[in-house]
């Protein structure tokens, strides 16, 4: 299979997995797409690289994240973002756990990027601290800071926030 | 939720609500073939998009408590069903820089728009019903309204159509997300974002660039509307217009300065085609009416006819061949001069330019008004013409200073029986000939030129076209 044929078939079956990461660390319908855009836009060119690795979804996730952060930094990026609401919604929860999962998902978009990003690759990937390190360029050392530094400031303000805020009907 | 959720258990907190969000994210059906093209065609996808001015911000971390409760309720209640979740609005207002903090308006395909290369089989969107629509030329156009915000919804939010043959088939394209209903009266109009953002027009300048606008709110796509961007100006509580045009290069508009109601001043600005770079082009230093003013293109020259304000007449009427960056004036006091602004006869919202750059200038006055005429290149005014002397009339385009058309709106904007009478002229306004009556609405009547006239029907559900400047109509359906 050509790097072509290989790229063009990972992109339709990974497609819906790489959006949910690139949502999870944009906040954003347009930003995700814009930003898995970026990633696989500078990714082609070397898909035979990629095709190589033990797992391509985890390296291009993990190359997605890296962008996010990345982009953030950029002066012209920089702008300010809107932290949206997906779209749909499954059906499968109901009332409070509802509430406390989009308050959560609000409190997400106050934090520094990556700060966001290790939170996303941690808690929603289930990947490892090393792995986290290496999306991210940074030492082991530094996710734990970034996810202890993350989770704090959320906590704090959720268990801070008036009962409403967390989802209470009460 | 207290008393669980005691900070021990916030990382399980955390990961069900990362799990459950991604859960719920999809991507639009077109959104692989999109990626695809993209990157094999090299593009430079971050510095294309990036251009685009960032129009939305982060939200708030915590929202008010009234909101979240009501929010947790508006979930709890839909959430229990199989269908999709509409999120709601967790303010009536717009945000902290009113940008919408609403999320998308729901599942249904008014949302999902897909590009115009990848999109499937056109498929209608269930209950549509157009409020505006506009054709670029005889076969591009594109249908604002709403629709359903989604299966089994029971509101509705703004829907967009677009069309490649004419109007025969209609496609769904995305709209930007949080927009109320393009009909909701309480917040298209001069009301201001009651229910939330709205936009009650659609220009595109081609079937990339296109903009979405009302008084207080004004969106643009450089994609062919597949994806939206915001305008934001943090000096004005209202960012859109009452008219706007566009130009192969420039998209002219005038806006408000601030929210007013009548008799309200506005300014004339102008941008490059697909973006909203504004910058003021204004043609004189008298105030230039918001509501009784109106843009027209002709011959890829913009006309302004500029009308008055309670501090002066009407200014006059300029036009321009450079994208609005300047002025020429071709006259002033063309229904005849007044010190009073009250009683200025010009009525420059009423007025248009014909296809050839004829001057065609509504004046006020006994009965229905009159037409006085100007030859292409000339500021020499024919003598006032009487309007038909029945109803409700409106100028809605003209061909030439001799062929020119006229709509009997009386009965098109409300009541149980929506009709709408169109007139004709072969010699400038001295005979009136009625050609027409249709079930068809006044808002919405659009003629891009003296021949080619768009009109909505009665329910909203049918486009109304004519190619002979209204002597004959052909009736489809947008559902196709």
């Amino acid at each position: 299979m050509s790097a072509d044929a290989a790229f063009e078939r990972f992109v339709r079956e990974q497609t819906p997995t790489l959006y949910r990461t690139a949502f999870l660390l944009t906040g954003n319908r347009h930003d995700a797409e814009e930003l898995l855009q970026d990633t696989l836009a500078r990714l082609y060119p070397k898909w035979e690289r990629v095709m190589a690795a033990d797992k391509p979804i985890a390296y291009v996730q993990r190359c997605v994240a890296n962008r996010a952060v990345s982009r953030s930094r950029a002066p012209e990026t920089r702008a300010e973002s809107r932290w949206e609401l997906p779209d749909r919604w499954d059906g499968s929860d109901v009332g409070e756990t509802v509430a406390v999962s989009r308050t959560v998902w609000q409190l997400l978009g106050t934090l520094p990027p990556k700060q966001r990003a290790a939170l996303v690759l941690r808690y929603f990937h289930d990947l490892p601290e090393g792995d986290v390190a290496a999306a991210l360029g940074c030492r082991p050392a530094s996710v734990r800071s970034l996810v202890s530094r993350g989770t704090a400031a959320m906590r704090t303000t959720f268990f801070a926030a008036p009962a409403a805020t967390q989802g209470s009907r009460s | 939720m207290n008393q669980r959720a005691v900070p021990d258990e916030f990382d399980t907190v955390l990961h069900r609500a990362l799990t459950d969000v991604g859960g719920a994210v999809h991507p639009d059906p077109g959104l692989a073939d999109q990626l695809l093209a993209n990157a094999r065609s090299g593009r430079p996808v971050v510095a294309s998009l990036a251009t685009r001015r960032k129009a939305a911000r982060w939200v708030l971390p915590l929202l008010a408590a009234a909101s979240i409760v009501a929010l947790s309720i508006g979930i709890a209640v839909v959430a229990g069903g199989r269908h999709h979740t509409p999120p709601l609005r967790q303010s009536t207002a717009p945000g902290p820089t009113g940008a919408p903090t609403t999320a998308a308006p729901t599942t249904g395909a008014p949302t999902t728009g897909a590009p115009t290369s990848a999109a499937p089989k056109p498929t209608a969107l269930p209950h549509f019903r157009a409020g505006s629509v506009y054709f670029s030329d005889a076969r591009h156009g594109w249908a604002l309204g709403d629709a359903r915000c989604g299966t089994g919804a029971r509101t509705n939010c703004a829907a967009l159509l677009a069309t490649s043959d004419g109007g025969s088939s209609w496609r769904p394209l995305a709209v930007p997300k949080g927009l109320v209903s393009t009909l909701d009266p309480a917040s298209c109009g001069t009301n201001g974002t009651v229910a939330g953002p709205c936009v009650d027009a659609v220009v595109f300048a081609n079937p990339s660039d296109g903009y979405l606008w009302s008084l207080h709110e004004l969106y643009w796509t450089t994609d062919g509307g597949r994806s939206w961007s915001r305008y934001v100006d943090h000096a004005r509580q209202w960012t859109g217009a009452s008219r706007l045009v566009v130009t192969d290069r420039a998209v002219v508009r005038i806006a408000p300065i601030a929210p007013c109601s009548a008799a309200c001043p506005g300014v004339v600005e102008t941008a490059p085609i697909g973006t909203t770079q504004w910058r003021s082009s204004m043609p004189t230093t008298r105030q230039v009416g918001l509501y009784t003013s109106n843009l027209a293109v002709a011959d890829s020259k913009v006309y302004l006819f500029a009308g008055g304000t309670d501090a002066n007449t009407g200014p006059g009427i300029y036009r321009s061949g450079d994208g609005a960056r300047s002025w020429t004036l071709l006259a002033r006091d063309a229904c005849g001069a007044s010190k009073d602004p009250q009683q200025d006869p010009f009525s420059g919202d009423g007025s248009t330019a014909a296809d050839d750059g004829a001057l065609v200038v509504t004046c006020a006055g006994s009965g229905s008004g009159s037409v006085r005429v100007a030859p292409p290149g000339s500021a020499t005014f024919s003598p006032r013409r009487p309007y038909p002397p029945t109803g409700s009339i409106e100028l809605k385009g003209a061909r030439s200073e001799q062929h020119i058309v006229l709509a009997d709106t009386a009965d098109a904007y409300s009541g149980a029986h929506i009709r709408t009478t169109f007139y004709v002229t072969g010699d400038g306004g001295v005979h009136w000939r009625p050609t027409a009556t249709l079930p068809v609405r006044g808002d919405g009547l659009q003629f891009t030129s003296g021949a080619d006239g768009y009109a909505i029907g009665a329910d909203r559900t049918e486009l109304y076209t004519t190619h002979d400047g209204g002597t004959t109509w052909q009736a489809t359906q947008f559902s196709g």
